[in-house]
């Protein structure tokens, strides 16, 4: 019981909060940068909000559907002809790799592959000379295609991203605190270091 | 090597051939809206898809075509889907569902029209809720009942969303169900402001002068509010001075003094009139 009566000083009362507060700081914020962190790379599935146009974009994981939808398209298309074999097969590949890509940076270089094919695709179509019904399922899966890469060029996730990382994580202190807690920066939508 | 292996090896090669083709030479079945290659369904759900679909296309020109196959092979349910979906030329409203009875898989795809408003997740929610759980369990006529009836259900209220087929009075019915408690609120607020709006009445038809017009902020405070009632009445006079005694001094003028109030114009600024007691809200309504 004597013990017990050091914890009625004020000294001791004193001591245990600023125990309490040194130790709650710095776990706070390590949970506040996490969600901060966790907030920016959820707009790439649900949209960014576009300050400046006053509205919530679609979301970069909506136009990568988009583009997997479109690719789909094609390959049905191009597997009608055999003098397309060889696109067809790389645009069906392409779009595999995007539905199993897990992270972020997966899906970008899944994307970028996609883009490539879809690219040698369209090259090589009018050469198989296509029939008028698939000639109209290329022009309307091609546009998709194509507006789906525009729209994720102007999706704002990026640039949410950057913005997030030079602004919060690249100040005093949560710099420091996400060195000290290894806090990762969101994942942008490209080659990652 | 014998004749034997070589016989084997040979039919291997044709089985594989043929399967790998099957998914992309198919054609549609004699009735187009069912295409059973695996021969699981029974001749009753083969009329119900097509009943189902003879209304669907007099609703909106939409199509639910079903396929069921042994195998797709080498190919990809989503890849086989939408390329019988093009091969076919299904409706742009249309959805078509090819399942593989021996590989447990299959999807649905749908036409450029409703793409939109039937995307893949909910694609895939239908298949969980009515139909894989049939189909897993060979039940095929049941998960193709079962699916088709769901997705003209989504039909008719998609359709009706869109203004086509429903009444005004069940769009009226809609919209109070859906606002049922904003309702409520709004009726108890209308039926406070009415009975405020009473008892103002009342207040001013006490004092017997003309009604003002009533203010609905008036029941945060109106002039009313302050009236406590009629006043009770005055307790008994005190006795005079004894019978027959002084009377008390006379005042100067006519029986006694003027309480002040007056009832006609004067020249005065109101400061020697005398009102009711109360006190102006604050408002001022005409020209400033």
């Amino acid at each position: 019981m004597n013990g017990l009566k050091v914890f009625k000083s004020r000294k001791t009362a004193a001591a245990i909060l600023a125990l309490v507060i040194l130790a709650a700081t710095p776990l706070g914020a390590y949970l506040s940068l996490n969600k901060a962190a966790q907030r920016i790379e959820d707009g790439f599935y649900e949209g960014v909000y576009l300050d400046d146009q006053g509205y919530t974009a679609g979301s970069m994981d909506t136009y990568l559907s988009d583009a997997s939808r479109a690719a789909l398209g094609l390959v049905t298309a191009g597997s009608n002809y055999d003098a397309l074999d060889a696109e067809t097969q790389e645009l069906r590949s392409a779009r595999e790799s995007l539905l199993s890509a897990g992270t972020i940076e997966e899906k970008y270089l899944a994307n970028e592959r996609m883009r490539a094919a879809f690219e040698a695709f369209s090259a090589a179509f009018p050469g198989a000379v296509p029939s008028d019904y698939d000639q109209e399922s290329f022009d309307t899966y091609s546009e998709l295609f194509t507006q789906s890469q525009s729209a994720m060029e102007h999706s704002g996730y990026n640039e949410s991203v950057d913005s997030f990382v030079s602004s919060v994580m690249g100040a005093f202190p949560a710099k420091l605190i996400a060195a000290v807690f290894s806090i990762d920066p969101p994942e942008s939508f490209g080659v990652n270091k | 090597m014998s004749r034997k292996r070589f016989a084997s090896i040979l039919l291997c090669l044709i089985m594989a051939i043929s399967l790998a083709s099957t998914a992309m030479a198919l054609d549609p079945g004699p009735d187009f809206y069912v295409t059973d290659e695996a021969g699981v369904l029974s001749r009753e759900t083969v009329d119900y898809v097509i009943s189902v679909n003879s209304e669907l296309e007099e609703l909106c020109g939409g199509q639910i075509v079903i396929v069921l196959v042994d195998y797709f092979g080498d190919v990809y349910a989503d890849e086989f889907t939408v390329s019988l979906f093009n091969d076919w030329q299904v409706s742009g409203s249309g959805m078509l569902l090819a399942a593989s009875t021996q590989e447990n898989r299959g999807g649905i795809t749908v036409g450029s029209e409703i793409e939109g408003s039937f995307p893949d997740s909910m694609k895939s929610q239908y298949l969980d809720r009515y139909f894989w759980d049939d189909f897993d369990d060979g039940s095929y006529d049941e998960a193709v009942t079962n699916l088709v009836g769901s997705l003209y259900d989504w039909y008719q209220d998609e359709y009706a969303r869109n203004g086509d087929g429903i009444s005004f009075f069940e769009r009226l019915i809609s919209f109070i169900i859906r606002n049922i408690f904003l309702i409520i609120f709004l009726v108890l607020v209308l039926m406070i402001v009415l009975a405020d709006r009473s008892r103002y009445r009342r207040y001013y038809f006490g004092l017997g002068i003309p009604i003002p017009r009533y203010h609905f902020w008036y029941i945060f405070g109106g002039p009313h509010h302050r009236y406590r009632g009629p006043r009770p009445p005055r307790g008994p006079r005190p006795p005079r001075g004894g019978f027959g005694g002084p009377r008390p001094p006379r005042g100067s003028g006519f029986g006694g003094r003027s309480g002040g109030g007056f009832g006609g114009r004067s020249g005065r600024s109101g400061g020697s009139f005398r009102g009711g007691g109360g006190r102006s809200g604050g408002g001022f309504g005409g020209r400033r």
